[in-house]
C-alpha cells in the first residue's frame, strides 16, 4: 500500500490545529468521579425518601388501627409464696397443656393454673360439649374449669413461628423477644418502645385474623397503649 | 526555555537550540516516528535527522509555531523512511491508521488537478468546522497515528466511542472533499 495522498496532505493542514492536538494537557473527565458521587447522593435521597414514606406510612396504619402497646408489668414488690398444692396443680395444668397441645385440636386453646382462684382453667375457641367431653379423656380426676378463648394454641403456635422465621429482621427493628402466654392467649411481643412502626406494622400484618399479638414495650416507663 | 528563545538560538546558530529542542520536543518527535515506523531504531534516527533539517531550514524559516513545524518535520521523514523501508522489503507493515484514509482520496490519478496544497487547505477548513473532541481525535489517529487505545485513554472514551468518531468524521470528510470538488 502506499501512503494515501490524503495522508501526506495532512502533513500541511494549520499549525494550530496539531498544536492542539499535541497538547500534553489531556482532556480527562474531570467530574467522573463527582458523577459517582452525585449519582450515589441521589440515590440515597431517595432510599431515605423512600423509607421516609414508608415510615410514614407504617405509622398511619399502626395509629389508624390502634394496636395495643402495653408498658412492661413491673415487678411484685412482695414475692407471692406458692403452696405445694399450688405448685403442684401448676405443673398438672402444664401436663395437661402439653397433652392437649400435641393433639392439635383446632379448638384447644390454652391451659393454665389461676393462682388467684386456685383452679386449672381449659380454653377451647368451640366449648361445644363434645369438645369438652374430649378434653376430659386427658385431664382424668383433675378438676378444670372451661372458658371460651379467642385463639387456639395451633393458631398462637403458627404465629410464633412465622414471628421466629423473620427474627433477624424482626430484631433490627426493634423486637425484643416474643413468647405464646398461655395465660392471656395472645402472642406477647416485646419492643423497644411504643414508637417501632415498622415492627409493628409487620408483626400485625403476620395475625390473619387480628387481635392475637399483644404487644408490650420493654421498660415500664415507656408511653402506653394507644387505646 | 520557550519557543521563541530556542528559535533564537537556532538563528544565532548555537547548538543548544538542538538541544533545547530534543529537551522540549524530543519525546514527542519520537513518538510520532514510532508510530510510523513501530521500531525505536528507526525512529531515533528519524528523530534525529529531524534535528539536522530544522538547523537547516532555521534560518531562514522562521516558524510561527515551533512544535509543529518540528512534528511535520518528523512526520514527513517517517513517511519517507517507512517507503524506503518497504521498497527494500525490510518492513512489511502497513500503517493502519493512514489505510483507513485510503478510501477518501487514495492516490494521485484521484483529482489530479487539485494540488496538495489545496487539499491540505480543505482539510484543515474541515478540521475547523468540527467540533474540538472529534477534531482531535482524527488528528491523533490519522495525523500521529496513535492507536485506538492510546487515543480511547488520552481522552477518557471507550475504545468504541473512539471508533464511532473516527468513521463519522471520515464519513464528513468525504463529504466535505466531494462538496469542494476533491473526490475520489
Amino acid at each position: 500500500m502506499n501512503t494515501p495522498r490524503i495522508a501526506i496532505a495532512l502533513n500541511n493542514i494549520d499549525d494550530d490545529l496539531i498544536s492542539a492536538a499535541a497538547s500534553e494537557k489531556i482532556v480527562r473527565k474531570k467530574h467522573g468521579w463527582l458523577k459517582c458521587v452525585a449519582a450515589a447522593a441521589c440515590l440515597c435521597l431517595v432510599v431515605v425518601g423512600a423509607l421516609g414514606g414508608i415510615n410514614a406510612y407504617m405509622k398511619q396504619y399502626v395509629v389508624n388501627n390502634r394496636f395495643p402497646v402495653y408498658p412492661a408489668p413491673g415487678f411484685a414488690s412482695d414475692s407471692a409464696m406458692v403452696s405445694p398444692e399450688q405448685a403442684e396443680c401448676f405443673n398438672k395444668a402444664n401436663d395437661i397443656h402439653n397433652e392437649l397441645s400435641a393433639q392439635n385440636y383446632e379448638w384447644y386453646g390454652s391451659c393454665y393454673y389461676d393462682f388467684d382462684e386456685n383452679k386449672i382453667m381449659i380454653g377451647l375457641t368451640d366449648a361445644s360439649k363434645r369438645n369438652m367431653d374430649t378434653v376430659l379423656t386427658h385431664t382424668e380426676d383433675t378438676i378444670i374449669d372451661f372458658y371460651k378463648c379467642d385463639y387456639s394454641y395451633c393458631y398462637l403456635l403458627e404465629l410464633y413461628y412465622k414471628l421466629d422465621g423473620k427474627r433477624t429482621a424482626l430484631s433490627l427493628l426493634g423486637v425484643k423477644r416474643y413468647n405464646i402466654s398461655i395465660q392471656k392467649n395472645r402472642v406477647e411481643v416485646w419492643i423497644e418502645n411504643a414508637d417501632k412502626y415498622a415492627a409493628i406494622y409487620m408483626i400485625s400484618k403476620m395475625d390473619g385474623t387480628g387481635g392475637a399479638i399483644e404487644f408490650i414495650t420493654c421498660t415500664s416507663t415507656d408511653r402506653t397503649s394507644r387505646d | 526555555m520557550d519557543d521563541v528563545q530556542i528559535i533564537e538560538l537556532f538563528f544565532a546558530r548555537d547548538e543548544r537550540a538542538v538541544k533545547e529542542t530534543d529537551k522540549k520536543y524530543g519525546k514527542l518527535c519520537f513518538r510520532v516516528a514510532k508510530n510510523f515506523l513501530l521500531n525505536s531504531e528507526d525512529a531515533g534516527e528519524c528523530v534525529n535527522d529531524t534535528y539536522l533539517v530544522a538547523w537547516n531550514k532555521i534560518p531562514p524559516t522562521h516558524p510561527n509555531n515551533l512544535m509543529a513545524f518540528i512534528c511535520k518535520i518528523t512526520r514527513v521523514l517517517s513517511l519517507k523512511r517507512l517507503e524506503q523501508l518497504r521498497a527494500a522489503k525490510r518492513s512489511a507493515l502497513e500503517i493502519v491508521p493512514l489505510s483507513e484514509l485510503e478510501d477518501i482520496l487514495p492516490d494521485s490519478r484521484i483529482a489530479p488537478a487539485v494540488e496538495d496544497g489545496e487539499i491540505s487547505k480543505a482539510i484543515s477548513a474541515f478540521l475547523r468546522a468540527e467540533q474540538e473532541d472529534a477534531r482531535n481525535v482524527f488528528l491523533r489517529r490519522y495525523w500521529f497515528s496513535d492507536s485506538i487505545r492510546d487515543i480511547a485513554e488520552r481522552y477518557s472514551f471507550t475504545e468504541s466511542k473512539v471508533k464511532a468518531m473516527l468513521f463519522h468524521s471520515r464519513n464528513r470528510l468525504r463529504k466535505y472533499l466531494k462538496k469542494e470538488g476533491i473526490e475520489a
